[in-house]
């Protein structure tokens, strides 16, 4: 037989009208950056986990090289929809790959630094990432964010500053309250950021303007847990498949009126299908959770399960916890203990086992499928206790392994085989079949 | 010469166990060459360095992802057989991605009561040490001081004591005669032919890790002296610099397999000990200051200096082959270990065409570094050194 040419992978088929607004949103962001840089103003590159209203609040312009390299996982050379072109993503991989970076190093870090290596930034999915004028990364959540833009940094001759924030705020046990050292710590890092934009930008810090930016993020967020609320009614009103979507506005554009009156616009829809009872599938007959981050690649695994009448109705990653109430006389004050107090890994890995059993009960998960991820490893790290103590909890799980943008290491034929196993399983134990 | 240090090395559970009989102290285990471990010694205990051992892995399957460092997941192995049973209490630093969670496994394979009062703990068995990334800049030296004062708490109810500044005092005295030993011993190694083998200088420091430093320091004062009129020196071989992972005991055989090929470590840069003692305390200032100092000065590759084109690594490895007369230079990276393998390309190139030095990459399990693969690839290498 001759052996498969490439990998039949697919969109996600959205079921919320305003998912299918995010990649002209997508678009117009990237356009707007590249116009953004030919009028002479700066961008910078920076990571998911940094605080947005810093950029906003200093007239930067910011791009993503994480969420860059879930662009590249789904497009190909030139735009082209021909499957014997491999993936942006793969082919950045293996340019990283061939420049002695190991293949189980992160998806993410192979792609974007394969990105740089290859030298033509405009050689990429929407014109690429305008060449930046400096890069924010976090100390959050991985080794490699830091030890990433240490490389790129340093590749394209720009300066870094690195965001350290403490990922536990108590010794040796878990609270939810910040500790105030911890609060003091990374308020001075924050500063620290600001006054490192003023000398590389020479634009001004302005305590009205994060103000402003923060009015809206923190709005945004409200809007943003509203929906999560929203997401517990039966039948559920938005999948996975629309919310892995839609999270680009509410991570990226954090900060801007634009990402607001986008998730407005969101919320009011949801609010709508709830009062009709419009669910994701015509008759919702099981309730699945995503946990770890998706294949981008692939994303169209997040509708598998709706021919079982399954839907994915919850995945703890992305999650809108609750801010602070404002203050203004302290914005970066404030603005610190938003992320300490919501920040991924914040609290260690018992409490993070926690939410998700607590996110169970709240939208009455029947099943989990574990995203698998072999090269994040802080994703991969926590999958086999969480099965554990789901099990425990009568929750039947699956693992799906895979990359996050790199299509190589991905065996379709073996997830679906799982994933019906699921369905049948579920179906059974709920007597549906 | 070095049979005290390899006894150390072979049997030190037991010599923790004897010790703690002995002195009805509490020995404490740590991990990452970046824990203050001089303040635990300032309360009279015990620090033990965890490490892995060369037996299959038997409890952690399942709870660990295989797709995590085997260093890291034997040293939780370990525990959960009861090999570590005789720590009184154990720090897990946020040094690398695992690392940084190993507190929920210990807690959960080898758990052990602490002591809570209305349920609050006051004496944690597990407990964290929040070491910054970056680790220059205007709050970290305050910030790390805060953890320390946490570790000296830790201590002194586990002891029953208070530890003075006088205590720390003494502590740092005793640990600043361990580190400048400790580069002295670096230091004759840059005689061509050396007065002794990387895998001997391996040993004098790595068995540092589990018994007093002040005894250490007397055992090594001992060997320097000695070594003066050595006559069974090690054969002169190829000139090698070696820049590895977690290197304990099991790992270790490399540099044992590398000079059995005729090569000869001059230098190093290995995680769990040799980026420790290369810096000084600021013993004017406040004791506690001086260990954060110190601690904050370790060239870990996971951390950052503030610098916003800051090259850190780089110059660490640079001053470590400076005057050693390198030919060669061998990297082995343990597989998953990402902040090692994350800079491997750019400290390759850096070497490569800087200083026209050739560079061998291996990369690998925890287990059989000593293998047929490993020697052949060794041999080649040494070969086109040649």
């Amino acid at each position: 037989m001759e052996p498969q040419k490439h990998i039949v992978t697919a969109a996600s088929t959205k079921s919320v009208e305003m998912a299918r607004k995010v990649w002209p949103f997508v678009k117009n962001d990237y356009e707007s950056g590249h116009q953004w840089k030919k009028e002479g103003k700066p961008v910078v590159w920076s990571c998911a986990l940094v605080e947005k209203e810093i950029y906003y609040a200093m007239d930067v312009y910011p791009f993503f090289p994480e969420q860059f390299a879930a662009l590249c996982a789904v497009r190909r050379r030139g735009g082209t929809r021909d499957p014997n072109v491999e993936k942006e993503g793969v082919r950045f991989s293996r340019i990283a790959e061939a420049n002695g970076y190991p293949s189980y190093l992160c998806g993410y870090h192979r792609v974007g630094v394969g990105y740089v290596i290859n030298g033509d930034l405009e050689d990429a999915p929407l014109g690429g990432m305008p060449r930046p004028d400096f890069m924010v990364t976090s100390s959050t959540a991985c080794d490699v964010r830091f030890k990433w833009f240490e490389d790129m940094a340093r590749r394209l001759e720009v300066p870094l500053y690195v965001l350290d924030r403490p990922e536990r705020h108590e010794f040796g046990f878990i609270t939810r309250r910040p500790e105030q050292r911890a609060l003091d710590y990374y308020k001075i890092q924050l500063e620290d950021c600001f006054k490192f934009i003023e000398n590389v930008t020479g634009h001004s810090f302005s305590a009205d303007k994060l103000n402003e930016v923060m009015d809206w993020s923190y709005r945004l967020n409200e809007l943003a847990q509203e929906i999560l609320e929203l997401r517990r009614a039966t039948p559920c009103p938005m999948s996975c498949a629309d919310e892995f979507t839609l999270m680009y506005p509410w991570m990226y554009k954090a900060g801007t009126k634009a990402a607001y009156d986008f998730y407005r616009q969101l919320r009011d829809e949801i609010q709508e299908r709830v009062a009709k009872r419009i669910g994701v599938v015509p008759e919702e007959k099981f309730r699945l959770m995503w946990i770890g981050l998706p294949n981008w690649f692939n994303m169209a695994v997040m509708n598998y399960f709706e021919q079982y009448g399954g839907v994915f109705v919850r995945s703890p990653e992305y999650r809108a916890l609750p801010y602070p109430a404002r203050n203004p006389d302290d914005p970066v004050g404030e603005l610190a203990y938003r992320y300490l107090f919501a920040g991924y890994g914040a609290y260690g890995m018992l409490n993070n086992i926690e939410e998700i059993i607590q996110d169970c009960r709240d939208y009455r998960i029947d099943g989990a499928v574990l995203s698998y991820l072999i090269t994040c490893r802080p994703h991969a790290y926590r999958q086999g206790e969480v099965k554990h103590i789901l099990e425990d909890l009568d929750i039947p799980c699956v693992s799906v392994e895979g990359d996050l943008v790199d299509e190589r290491t991905y065996a379709e034929s073996q997830v679906k085989n799982r994933l019906d196993g699921m369905a049948e399983l579920i179906l059974r134990k709920k007597g549906l079949q | 010469m070095f049979s005290e240090f390899a006894n150390i090395i072979e049997h030190r559970h037991e010599a923790a166990k004897k010790w703690k009989e002995k002195t009805g102290k509490p020995a404490m285990g740590y991990l990452c060459c970046v824990f203050p471990e001089e303040v635990l010694f300032a309360a009279g205990v015990l620090p033990v360095r965890i490490v892995g051992s060369d037996e299959p892995i038997e409890k952690v399957d399942g709870h660990i992802t295989p797709y995590g460092c085997t260093f890291c997941r034997k040293c939780v192995d370990l525990a959960a057989q009861g090999v570590y049973d005789y720590l009184d209490a154990v720090f897990i630093s946020n040094t690398c991605d695992l690392v940084s969670n190993l507190d929920y496994w210990w807690n959960e394979l080898a758990p052990k009561e602490g002591l809570t009062i209305a349920d609050v703990p006051v004496r944690n068995y597990v407990n964290f040490f929040n070491y910054p990334q970056k680790i220059t800049g205007r709050d970290a030296v305050p910030y790390t001081m805060n953890e320390l004062r946490k570790i000296q708490q830790v201590a002194e109810r586990y002891t029953h004591s208070f530890v003075s500044d006088e205590d720390l005092k003494r502590s740092l005295e005793v640990y600043e005669e361990h580190n400048r030993l400790m580069r002295e011993l670096h230091l004759i190694r840059r005689r061509t032919p050396p007065l002794i083998s990387g895998y001997e200088a391996w040993m004098v420091e790595f068995s540092s890790l589990f018994m007093p430093k002040d005894e250490h320091n007397r055992l090594t004062r001992n060997l320097l002296e000695t070594l003066k009129d050595r006559s069974d020196a090690p054969k002169a071989g190829i000139r090698l610099y070696l820049s590895a992972s977690s290197t304990d005991q099991v790992t270790a055989e490399l540099i044992r397999l590398i000079e059995d090929c005729g090569g000869q470590i001059v230098s190093e840069d290995l995680s769990v000990h040799s980026s420790y003692y290369w810096s000084t305390y600021a013993m004017d200032r406040p004791p506690l200051e001086a260990i954060a100092r110190r601690t904050l000065s370790v060239p870990c590759a996971r951390s950052a200096p503030a610098d916003p084109h800051q090259d850190m690594r780089w110059e660490h490895v640079k001053k470590t082959m400076a005057d050693y007369d390198i030919e060669g230079v061998i990297f082995y990276i343990l597989l998953q270990c990402e902040c090692r393998a994350s800079e491997y390309p750019y400290l390759k190139e850096k070497i490569e065409n800087e200083m026209k030095l050739p560079v061998l990459f291996m990369d690998g399990d925890y287990f059989g570094v000593a293998s047929e693969k490993n020697r052949i690839k060794i041999e080649a290498f040494l070969e086109m050194i040649r």
